[in-house]
């Protein structure tokens, strides 16, 4: 199960994250796919489920070269249509979320970000801001809200995904997957996986930078000089 | 849903609960969530309002009616009533569809048995392998939007807080998840529990004036998360 992924804009693209098990995983397990050189979908909930979905979709050779609000329509056609194929057959439906990101090549040359669930027939919703999905997701938004600047770069936000799972992870009830799988987007490179040796390095960095969270927090509930924050006033 | 909390202090009990409704039509801040059951204990609800709020205004009633004063019979009995009231709000509607859960939080000093301060939890859901739970909780209770509170509670909390020093925590912890969740919102509702003054309620003037006077601390703490990356 995928519960925390995300997608992050940046000034020179997106980075993707969601949580994996631990070690060597194959690509039909990861909680990120790219479909094209500039378009991905992250998978959370089942993410075993997604991938299966992802790649029927991919075998029935969909238009890729589109704009990516069409990507997301076919795509929700063809989910929509698995799902329905299995209630056919008396089969589960398992919860299942996708976020298609990409750099819209054939349209705008922005960014753009839509978020497709099972729970409203993957209707696909248009975001404005970064997305986060999966059952654990809600820290990540919460930290994103007090860090997260427009002005911020792929290799920044790589970081950030990481210390958003980090922080995530420290609560031990929220079980996510063991590991982080990373990858960006971006204008120069296009989709582009990051190697888990690198990922390791984001990491631990943002282990120390949990480390020093935790030290500062302690300053909050001590009484604050008037003088520390009138410069923010 | 809602954020519901039942934090321990070293001197009593911090009950603690936002007003927001959440329905077909929307969200409304006007939720009545808790009450108090007697002297010592007080009961929340979150999930689903209606049957909620009808549980525990049924539980303080049969609690006075009776004279019921044991923790644990009341607790029994809270048991009862929620499930009893669900099931009843449920066979009242006409459309049958899934419905969400709803839960109860039963706390307060156990002065008969145990001298304790004691923790129950209750839950209805409508997963039919788990129907009903009903939970003993050691530490500290956070329920339904919980995981901000407890991503916060993990950096602020330390076992030697006082009931005033929780009540301001409990104040910052709710103020901070209604800022990211939409279904958390409205006036906080908080109650004490201490063994010399029993069940106060917290009123809406304090807590007003606790948000003002952690207006500095919220800014503090933002300013810190914002250094704490890329410096």
């Amino acid at each position: 199960m995928a519960k925390l992924v995300m997608a992050l804009r940046c000034i020179d693209g997106i980075v993707l994250g969601g949580d994996v098990p631990f070690g060597d995983i194959s690509e039909s397990e990861d909680a990120i796919r790219p479909l094209s050189e500039s378009v991905a979908i992250l998978m959370h909930d089942d993410r075993l489920f997604g991938n299966w979905l992802v790649d029927e979709f991919l075998t029935s050779s969909p238009k890729l070269d589109m704009l990516i609000g069409e990507i997301a329509e076919q795509a929700q056609g063809f989910f929509d249509g698995k799902c329905q194929e299995l209630v056919d057959q008396h089969q589960p439906i398992r919860l299942i979320g996708t976020i298609i990101a990409g750099i819209d090549k054939n349209g705008t040359g922005g960014i753009e970000l839509y978020g497709l669930h099972v729970g409203n027939q993957f209707t696909p919703r248009v975001f404005e801001g970064n997305v986060f999905g999966g059952e654990y997701n809600a820290i990540a938004r919460f930290l994103d809200r007090k860090i997260y600047t427009f002005s911020i770069s792929v290799d920044s936000a790589l970081r950030l995904a990481a210390f958003y799972f980090t922080e995530t992870r420290s609560i031990p009830v929220l079980k996510l997957e063991p590991s982080l799988s990373l990858a960006t987007i971006t204008y120069s490179n296009g989709f582009r996986n990051v190697d888990q040796e690198l990922v390791k390095e984001y990491l631990s960095e943002a282990s120390r930078w949990s480390e020093k969270l935790f030290a500062a927090c302690a300053s909050i509930l001590s009484p604050i000089p008037d003088s520390e924050t009138e410069g923010r006033k | 849903m809602t954020l519901a909390m039942a934090l321990r202090a070293v001197d009593g009990v911090v009950l603690a609960t936002d007003s927001c409704i959440t329905g077909v039509g929307g969200t409304a801040d006007t939720s009545e969530k808790f009450l108090q059951v007697n002297r010592n204990i007080g009961v929340l609800t979150y999930g689903l309002a209606q049957p909620g709020y009808e549980g525990i205004s049924q539980l303080v009633s049969a609690v006075n009616q009776n004279q019921w004063a044991h923790f644990s019979k009341i607790g029994d009995e809270a048991a009862k009533i929620s499930q009893s009231s669900y099931a009843s709000w449920l066979e009242n509607q006409k459309e049958k569809r899934f419905y969400g859960a709803v839960g109860f939080i039963l706390a307060g000093y156990d002065n008969l048995e145990t001298n304790q301060f004691r923790i129950m939890h209750y839950e209805i859901t409508p997963d039919p392998q788990q129907p009903f739970r009903k939970r003993r909780i050691p530490g500290d209770l956070l329920a339904a939007q919980w995981h901000i509170a407890r991503y916060l509670l993990t950096k602020f909390h330390y076992p030697e807080m006082t009931v005033n020093e929780l009540t301001e925590l409990a104040v910052f912890l709710t103020a901070e998840t209604m800022i990211i969740e939409e279904t958390v919102g409205g006036p906080i509702q908080m109650a004490t529990i201490t063994q010399t003054a029993g069940f106060q309620r917290v009123h809406q003037q304090d807590v007003i004036r606790m948000l003002q006077s952690y207006q500095k601390r919220f800014a503090h703490f933002n300013q810190i998360c914002r250094s704490i990356a890329f410096e």
